[in-house]
């Protein structure tokens, strides 16, 4: 069994606002082992972004934010560290790649620069030799003439650049763990194939472990070795991609499947949806936070199921 | 760049036709603008206003008047005023670096502790340094300045003379620029005044700006790739923050040129452009009217074209490719 690059076990995210405190993320336990891909889904809302954030404590500026919970990489727990020793795990160790390349880059600043800048920060090398280095991770990326881009600015970039340049960033270091935070949201279609295939290499060749962020099945599909679904701030299912594709167990996961397009199903046909809305993220019911949109629900489901088998559900694969 | 400066200063000399046109034509249809009537004394007969008028050009058409005046003005530069009948221009070219100076010194005093007060507002934001500061803010901007100004050369040059610390403030008045030293104290008050307002303003902005700018996405992946907290700060989220700064000093400063400063050289006797041109509108006197509004028009025109290459410089994106 190789050993876990990351190990996350029992995080909690409570924000606390005007309108109460909200708790984004309950009890979230996964772990990354070396080159391996973990696709973490779910809808809007559902604690995917605020674990992505709470990894490398990116939220703890914010005040308002409590984190707990244990955070390990390599097994040094991230949770202890303090900001400034935090920001030697940020971006060198644990990188990050955002879901809006249009905004993710500071508009001001040439690429090349950016990008120079991280590897400085981390890496006492000279100006030149960041400069250079930052040249030859554009080249990495796919962006072709990479000499004269990087003296561009980001306005001057498609999105599928941009992204590519944020991807660049995150690598330069080579990392140990990216964390992709809907990398391919805001692009086009063929982009998004490209920014995938692309993420799938650079794992391939450095042996990056990848946290996918997503809500999209078909990247999912097309990248992750497993997933984990998250629903309500709780992982509700994990398995391997291709078990979870075929035959989902939990009621949720199988229900984002249905309502998935499909090419082979009549046009006319209504595209099925799951039901009523997520549940506010205020209150902590006891029971199963699916429950009340379940098809299957019934009386157990007053009890709140525990994960156990990469299930959290008393009735696995429903009644038909 | 040179394609722009270029456009620059045509658009210079539009602006400069345009506002001398606009002066020009607003004397002769406002009422009591004659200047024959007043220059013939207290009990003139008609033959004097008419000879008046006819020696001073005023029976002329309104073209060739404002020609004639646009040639003594701009080519020979010996305009005389209607008033006193003394040249115009010597007036204003002791005056213009008296009012720079003024406006100038203002300007940096305004800049630094506005920007300085509003980033630490936006980094204390909602903590004790933060309330303080904005209160401090809001009364500069609440102060009216033509009063500030009477009150702190009441205190420091009458009241409170003796005291060592304000014995050495001037009453007022301009010394030249050849003494920096005797040019700064007795512009130091004068500065401190007009800079308050602004620096209330500034310090606002930069705040909100600041905040916003530590939201955005850009800062958030700066963070996320380990940069450090300083280099955040000033490399990304302080640059972006002070691009509205830098929109807002270009309009306030011709404002405080054309308008803020004309006060406070009054309060403090600098004897400024701006003082002139009050008394001037006062004596319905078009020479220098027409000298002032085309030197200060200049002036702004060409604040907004350094504002214009600052922002350029700030943000690529609205570089002129």
């Amino acid at each position: 069994m190789p050993e876990n690059v990351l190990d996350v076990h029992d995080l909690d995210v409570r924000f606390a606002t005007e309108a109460g405190t909200i708790h984004a993320v309950r009890d979230v336990s996964f772990s990354l082992t070396r080159g391996e891909v973990l696709a973490l889904v779910g809808e809007s809302g559902s604690g995917k972004s605020a674990t992505a954030m709470s990894l490398t404590a990116l939220n703890r500026a914010a005040g308002n934010t409590r984190v707990t919970g244990s955070v390990r990489l390599h097994g040094r727990e991230l949770m202890t560290l303090s900001e400034r020793e935090l920001r030697d795990v940020r971006g060198a160790q644990v990188a990050m790649v955002f879901q809006d390349p249009m905004t993710s880059l500071n508009p001001v600043r040439r690429v090349g620069d950016l990008i120079a800048e991280v590897i400085r920060a981390h890496d006492p090398v000279p100006r030149r030799a960041a400069a250079r280095r930052a040249v030859e991770l554009l080249h990495e990326v796919g962006i072709a003439e990479p000499g004269r881009r990087a003296e561009l600015f980001p306005h001057q970039l498609s999105g599928g650049m941009r992204q590519r340049v944020l991807i660049a960033m995150a690598l330069a270091l080579r990392p140990a763990v990216l964390v992709a935070d809907e990398p391919t949201t805001a692009l086009d279609v063929t982009i998004q194939a490209q920014i995938l295939r692309l993420i799938r290499v650079l794992r391939a060749e450095h042996g990056t472990s990848v946290l996918l962020i997503t809500h999209d099945l078909g990247v999912v599909a097309g990248l992750a070795d497993r997933v984990a679904v998250m629903y309500a701030g709780r992982i509700v299912e994990t398995a391997p991609t291709s078990a979870i594709l075929a035959s989902p167990r939990h009621p949720y996961t199988a229900g984002l499947l249905e309502s998935i397009p499909r090419i082979d199903h009549p046009r006319s046909a209504r595209l099925p949806s799951i039901a009523g809305q997520p549940p506010t993220l205020q209150d902590d019911d006891p029971g199963c936070s699916f429950a009340p949109r379940c098809r299957s629900a019934h009386e157990a489901c007053a009890r709140r199921p525990v994960l156990s088998d990469g299930i959290a559900c008393h009735l696995p694969g429903g009644r038909r | 760049m040179i394609r722009f400066v270029v456009r620059r200063l045509a658009g210079l000399v539009l602006v400069l036709f345009a506002v001398s046109l606009a002066v020009f034509a607003l004397f002769n249809v406002i009422p009591g603008g004659d200047p024959a009537l007043r220059l013939a004394g207290r009990h003139p007969t008609q033959q004097n206003i008419a000879q008046i008028r006819h020696d001073w050009g005023f029976d002329r058409p309104l073209p060739v008047q404002y020609l004639d005046m646009m040639d003594h003005l701009v080519i020979r530069r010996d305009i005389i005023s209607y008033q006193d009948q003394t040249p115009v221009m010597p007036t204003i070219e002791t005056g213009v670096p008296r009012t720079l100076s003024l406006a100038v010194g203002a300007a940096i005093l305004w800049l630094v502790f506005g920007v300085t007060i509003g980033v630490l507002s936006g980094l204390n934001a909602g903590r004790w340094l933060d309330r303080v500061l904005t209160v401090v803010a809001l009364t500069g901007i609440s102060i009216p300045i033509f009063w500030l100004g009477m009150v702190l050369l009441y205190l420091f040059t009458y009241r409170y003379r003796d005291v060592g610390v304000f014995s050495w403030i001037p009453i007022g008045g301009y010394a030249s620029w050849s003494d920096p030293i005797e040019w700064a104290k007795h512009l130091i008050v004068p500065w401190c005044v007009l800079a308050v307002v602004s620096i209330g303003f500034y310090a606002r902005v930069v705040r909100a700006s600041l905040l916003d700018a530590r939201g955005a996405d850009h800062v958030r992946t700066a963070r996320a790739m380990g940069l450090s907290r300083s280099r955040v700060l000033f490399r990304h989220a302080l640059r972006t923050s002070l691009i509205p700064v830098v929109t807002l000093f270009g309009l306030d400063f011709g404002a405080t040129v054309g308008g803020t400063v004309i006060l406070i050289e009054k309060v403090f006797g600098i004897g400024g452009v701006g003082q002139y041109a009050q008394e001037s509108v006062a004596h319905l006197d078009l020479p220098p009217l027409m000298a002032i509004t085309l030197y200060g028009a200049a002036i702004v025109v060409v604040a907004n074209a350094a504002v214009d290459i600052a922002y350029a410089w700030l943000d690529p994106r609205i570089r002129v490719a």
